[in-house]
């Protein structure tokens, strides 16, 4: 057999310039389809990643019935979560985990009371936000999504500057203006003054001519309102004191309720037995990530203060699980059901398709539009590349007519033929595919930039930067559909030859 | 007569120019399919959102969109939506009211929160692809056809609201029973009324199932005590042409009767809602995409064609060298073939092209058996793909692939012109 | 508590002495006319009246109780502040037309009540916000039906049907007013969903003499039927009627500070 697969492609190579042409038309084909799979594959999984890294997780582990009512009153208990903590570790697909708790609430600003106590507008306008109040453990947090890399920083003068001020008007008189601040400190200084005077504070330039400053060590003392935006520390600071801690705002919730980093906002809600939950936060960092819904109502903060202020001390919300195949995040969720069933009954795994139910059909008619485009793409490649192959085939009517007539058996000819033009299309759609697969693994780290920035869609917003993704059913779909249609193209005079008399055949020029 | 040799030269081997003429009609068959599917989609998806309550054109108080505060509306809003009506080119128009409230019934303990849209039903309907999703009862005033039955008469000449169906199971109301709405009116002010179910609505979207009430304008004013204001006013225009141009005008004429530019500002949708036109320009450049990849391929296979079609018939260009023709005149017979073969290939792949239209423009690909539809940007999106049938869609692909076809064959022309008898004929014809 | 002070008029409007009393009807019927003479003469003497105490609440379904005290000037002002248990003290809010504030010590912050949750429940009772913070008009917000005589708990009774307006922001269907035949006083209301099932039941208890020479209810419960075991029960501790009160007591400042 190894001898006639050798036969056959010294067969090939007998007029060069003829294999070549339609090996070039090959290679090109190939090449294009890897990378047009490539590029829809980056995209697809760019669209999934943005919505789960951001915040949705590629599933998670809820309690029953929150999905439905997710409400305080559909936690995961403790013990459930414990028993979770167990599992989780042996499970092979399962990468990371991390607990959230969450709960609506109130927010807003604090803001130092109105001069005139009673005035009722001013009162009036201090309108609260509803925002979610998500408890997290920044450690496990990393495994899971991308929150801690989502930190945008928009004005670091302004925000010490704030923080500042904030801290000045704490330390020395419940009052709104500067101006007032700095009276009460010394009539010397005006309201500018203040402002310059918070400022070298800040950054602990401190003029020894300043009465202000050489009172104490000014970098010390504020330097803590000064430090740079930051995500949430692996340890809580301020785990020791009852309703003061840190929190992490959406960029567009921040921006609504007009604070930045170094501003305290005071968030109010209820606890699972129904009490007021209230406490005050530092801002500490914002974050945008590709959710608008995230950005407009999240808020972030330590998960063992809020459980335990919410009255549910180990309990959770949901677990988010990362898993090794995005992809294949609903199978993992189902297969985990079937422990889950045994060891932890109440609760139920859901992949993200589950969760998010308008993210999956936005993703399925990207995927539906993405197959018909590659349908159309690979209707041109078969028609070019079987009305190619037959044409060379059929230019080579003389040539079999000689073979017929010295002997050659018909049968021979026909499986030489259909062989060499597999051979053909193998050896050079190999050669595509090579050059399509180096173009994606290039692009892979150099997206291809649509130059359109980004926009939102279902909540979530979509880059136009796409990374491609080298596949191995890109590279087998492609080969395998050239050698396909090459084959195809090779049937028809394949038939003729059958019936083909070396007398008709001779007669070809 | 030249053109008469080349044409009999073509048919002189059937197969081969039938093979060619198939493969490149059947090409830009495939072409035009797609140029038509992409385009209808694109269409199919802007006339969604213009029928979602997005529209063509919106007028809203300058900082509305911004900063959505309830208390920047536009006065005198019948004054405005009587003018606007009144512009050339202007098909519909529909005004609005939007709050965020709660909502409770009597039947259940749970209290949700909803955004309350306040339009005009009669003009709304002509908007909006929800009034398709009605389930039960009508589009917030109840149909006149459902007078029978308790529930109807109940709500006769009340307050009606049109609640999602997954809303209406939470609150465990039905048609006819009575809800209580509280929202944040203007200047602050709580406003509490009370609503009488007359329409359920189900479009498979959370968003809009739980999330969305909406009731007639005039009651919402009624309620808040605010008279003639609105928020929104949507304009569906007699195409999507010229958009701009259309909202300037409308502009002008407000400017005229007294709007001054402050109070008003009037902007095509891609202003209002930049995503989706961002979108849209995102299809589009896919399709870019994939039309550039698949010329590559058709280029490819067309230059290959052409020039292994050359090269077979080497031998007989020798004789015709040797026999005396000039180069210059093979040059043009092979041209002319090349001409003969696009314009055949052009024809039959406009009538391949236009079958295929035909069939997707009118039955569609029809996806909603695998899902509903989904909701972007506000609006909602049904599942059923349908491919234009514009001259566009013809006329492009095909002046490409005939001048593709054309040019393709220059290079093998080129070759022939410079073919020197003795080695055609010697090398010519068949290999081996 | 706005409905409570409103039961407590309803109750007190018909005072043994001053009132002329309408013949006493001998069929166990009160016309329409009555009881809209009924609910007239109590809307008239709460024109004006304010009143100050202190009491607790028990929630059953967090088996919670708390103490408060109260401050209400008719018709739409009204400040509470809680004293029990410790860890809540200080905690407050404040009614003043339709805007409702709460204030949490805790956190020092003062935060005015969005209308979206107005409709929530108060301090995590049974009562809504908008219970407490609802201005009372009998009269604009339902009609009165005329009313049949039983007996309840051994008590003679009249029932009065409030039937709400359709455009009246109230959900219910009905509410049912029971009161004792010889005074008036209320001893239950009832609150029907649009099925006609009870949804609500108030329970009016414990009558005590004031200093007006009205007894009203020192006990009140709101028992919730349509979720299982949940109900909210009020104990008055000490209750004083005043002419007025200073307008200074409802403000913010004495939210936060308290008097």
């Amino acid at each position: 057999m190894w001898h006639f697969l050798g036969l056959c492609w010294r067969d090939l190579w007998r007029n060069r310039r003829r294999t070549l042409l339609v090996g070039f038309v090959m290679v090109f084909a190939v090449s294009i389809m890897i990378l047009f799979i490539g590029m829809g594959t980056g995209a697809h999984n760019l669209m999934i990643r943005s919505a789960t890294d951001s915040f949705l997780g590629h599933a998670q582990i809820q309690r029953t019935g929150y999905l439905e009512e997710p409400d305080l009153e559909h936690q995961i208990p403790a013990e459930d979560l414990a028993r979770l903590e167990a599992i989780l570790p042996s499970e092979e697909r399962i990468v990371g985990w991390a607990p959230r708790i969450v709960t609506g609430g109130l927010i807003s600003k604090k803001h130092p009371d109105p001069t005139d106590e009673n005035d009722l507008e001013a009162y009036r306008q201090m309108l609260s936000e509803g925002a979610l109040l998500v408890g997290v453990q920044p450690v496990q947090e990393r495994k899971v999504s991308i929150l801690a890399e989502a930190l945008v920083d928009d004005d670091p003068h302004g925000r010490c500057l704030r923080g500042c001020k904030a801290a000045l008007a704490e330390i020395y008189a419940p009052t709104n203006s500067c101006h007032e601040l700095c009276t009460g400190v010394s009539t010397e200084f005006g309201g500018e003054a203040c402002l310059v005077l918070g400022e070298k504070t800040c950054t602990g330039r401190c003029d020894p001519e300043d009465e202000f400053c050489a009172e104490e060590d000014c970098t010390e003392r504020f330097a803590d309102y000064c430090e740079g935006a930051r995500f949430l520390l692996d340890e809580d600071p301020t785990a020791a004191t009852p309703n003061r801690s840190e929190i992490v705002l959406g960029s567009t919730l921040a921006r609504v309720l007009g604070a930045g980093v170094g501003d305290r906002v005071a968030l109010t809600s209820g606890t699972s037995q129904g009490r007021p939950f209230a406490s005050l936060y530092k801002v500490v960092g914002l974050v945008k990530t590709g959710s608008t819904e995230i950005n407009r109502t999240f808020s972030l903060t330590y998960y063992d203060k809020l459980a335990a202020g919410l009255e549910l001390p180990g309990a959770a919300s949901f677990v988010v699980l990362a898993v090794d195949d995005p992809d294949a995040a609903s199978s993992i969720a189902a297969s985990l059901n079937k422990k889950l069933a045994t060891q932890a009954p109440e609760t139920v795994a859901l992949g993200w398709a589950e969760l998010s139910p308008e993210m999956d059909i936005f993703v399925k008619i990207d995927q539906g539009s993405m197959l018909v485009m590659l349908g159309l793409l690979v209707a041109i490649i078969g028609v070019i590349l079987a009305n190619i192959v037959t044409m060379s085939v059929m230019e080579r009517t003389r040539e079999y007519g000689v073979r017929l007539a010295v002997g050659e058996s018909h049968r021979r000819i026909v499986i030489g033929l259909i062989v060499e033009i597999a051979l053909l299309a193998l050896t050079f759609s190999l050669i595509g595919a090579a050059i399509g697969e180096a173009g994606n693994f290039y692009f892979a780290s150099h997206p291809i930039d649509f130059g359109m920035g980004e926009f939102e869609t279902t909540g979530v917003i979509i880059e136009t930067k796409y990374p491609t993704v080298p596949t191995l059913y890109g590279f087998l779909f492609s080969v395998g559909t050239v050698v396909f249609f090459a084959v195809a193209g090779a049937l028809y005079p394949a038939w003729r030859v059958r019936k083909l008399r070396p007398v008709d055949a001779l007669r070809f020029v | 007569m030249i053109a008469r040799m080349a044409w009999r030269n073509l048919w002189r081997n059937q197969r081969r120019t039938t093979l060619t003429i198939a493969a490149i009609s059947l090409g830009l068959g495939v072409l035009i399919t797609m140029v038509s599917f992409m385009d209808g989609m694109m269409e199919m998806m802007m006339e969604q959102i213009a029928r979602s309550s997005v529209g063509h054109i919106q007028l809203h108080q300058p900082e509305y969109l911004e900063k959505k505060s309830t208390n920047l509306f536009m006065q005198d809003g019948e004054k405005l939506a009587a003018i606007v009506a009144d512009v050339d080119r202007v098909k519909a128009i529909s005004s609005r009211l939007l709050f965020s409230g709660s909502i409770r019934s009597s039947l259940s303990s749970t209290v949700r929160v909803v955004q309350v849209i306040a339009v005009d039903p009669e003009r709304e309907r002509e908007f909006s692809g929800l009034v398709d999703k009605v389930i039960a009862g009508g589009f917030v005033v109840p149909p006149p056809e459902s007078l029978e039955g308790g529930a109807p008469l109940r709500v006769q000449g009340r307050k009606g609201i049109l609640i999602g169906k997954k809303l209406a199971e939470q609150l465990k109301v039905e048609l006819g029973s009575k809800v209580r709405v509280d929202c944040a009116g203007f200047q602050g002010a709580t406003t509490a009324a009370a609503f009488y179910v007359t329409g359920i609505l189900r479009t498979g979207t959370d968003a809009f199932d739980k999330g969305v009430a909406m009731v007639a304008l005039r009651d919402m004013q009624e309620v808040t005590g605010a008279g003639d204001v609105i928020h929104e006013l949507t304009v569906m225009a007699d195409s999507t042409e010229n958009l701009d141009v259309l909202a300037a005008t409308i502009q002008s004429k407000l400017a005229a009767a007294g709007f001054a530019e402050g109070t008003v500002v009037v902007q095509p949708w891609y202003d209002v809602m930049p995503e989706i036109k961002q979108m849209l320009d995102m299809s589009g450049a896919w399709s870019g995409v994939l039309y550039m990849m698949m010329m590559i391929v058709l280029s490819a296979g067309i230059l290959t064609t052409m020039y292994m079609v050359v090269l077979e018939r080497k031998r007989e260009f020798g004789v015709q060298l040797a026999l005396g023709t000039r180069s210059s005149r093979l040059f043009a017979g092979v041209m002319l073939e090349a001409l003969y073969i696009a314009g055949l290939a052009s024809a039959i792949g406009i009538a391949v092209g236009a079958v295929s239209v035909a069939y997707i423009s009118t039955r569609g690909i029809d996806l909603s058996g695998f899902m509903e539809g989904f909701e972007f940007a506000g609006a909602f999106i049904d599942n059923i793909y349908r491919g234009t049938a514009t001259a566009k869609v013809f006329v492009e692909p095909t002046v490409v692939v005939f001048v593709g076809t054309v040019l393709c064959a220059l290079w093998p022309a080129l070759k022939v012109a410079r073919m020197q008898a003795i080695d055609a004929i010697k090398q010519g014809g068949t290999t081996n | 508590m706005r409905m409570m002070v409103a039961m407590v008029g309803l109750m007190a409007v018909v005072c043994l002495n001053e009132c002329p009393l309408r013949a006493q009807p001998t069929e166990l019927q009160l016309g329409a006319a009555e009881a809209e003479k009924v609910i007239d003469d109590m809307e008239e003497r709460m024109r004006g009246k304010a009143s100050v105490g202190e009491m607790e609440m028990y929630i059953k379904r967090w088996d919670r109780t708390m103490r408060m005290k109260f401050w209400e000037l008719y018709p739409d002002k009204s400040l509470v502040r809680l004293t029990a248990p410790a860890e809540d003290a200080g905690m407050g809010s404040l009614k003043l037309g339709k805007d409702l504030w709460s204030y949490n010590p805790k956190i020092d912050q003062v935060q005015k009540i969005p209308p979206s949750l107005m409709l929530d429940s108060w301090m995590g009772s049974d009562f809504t916000n908008d219970d407490i913070s609802r201005s009372s008009s009998i009269k604009l917000d339902y009609t009165i039906e005329p009313g049949a005589g039983t007996t309840y708990n051994g008590v003679e009774s009249w029932r009065v049907t409030l039937r709400p307006k359709p455009d009246s922001p109230v959900v219910w269907e009905k509410l049912v007013v029971e009161v004792a035949r010889d005074d008036y006083r209320p001893l239950r209301q009832e609150y029907y969903d649009e099925k006609g099932s009870l949804a609500r039941i108030m329970y009016f208890e414990d009558y005590r003499e004031s200093k007006s020479g009205k007894p009203y209810p020192y006990k009140w419960r709101m028992e919730n039927r349509q979720d299982k075991d949940r109900y909210t029960e009020m104990r008055i501790i000490s209750m004083e009627f005043k002419e007025t009160l200073p307008k200074k007591t409802f403000t913010i400042r004495s939210l936060k500070r308290g008097r």
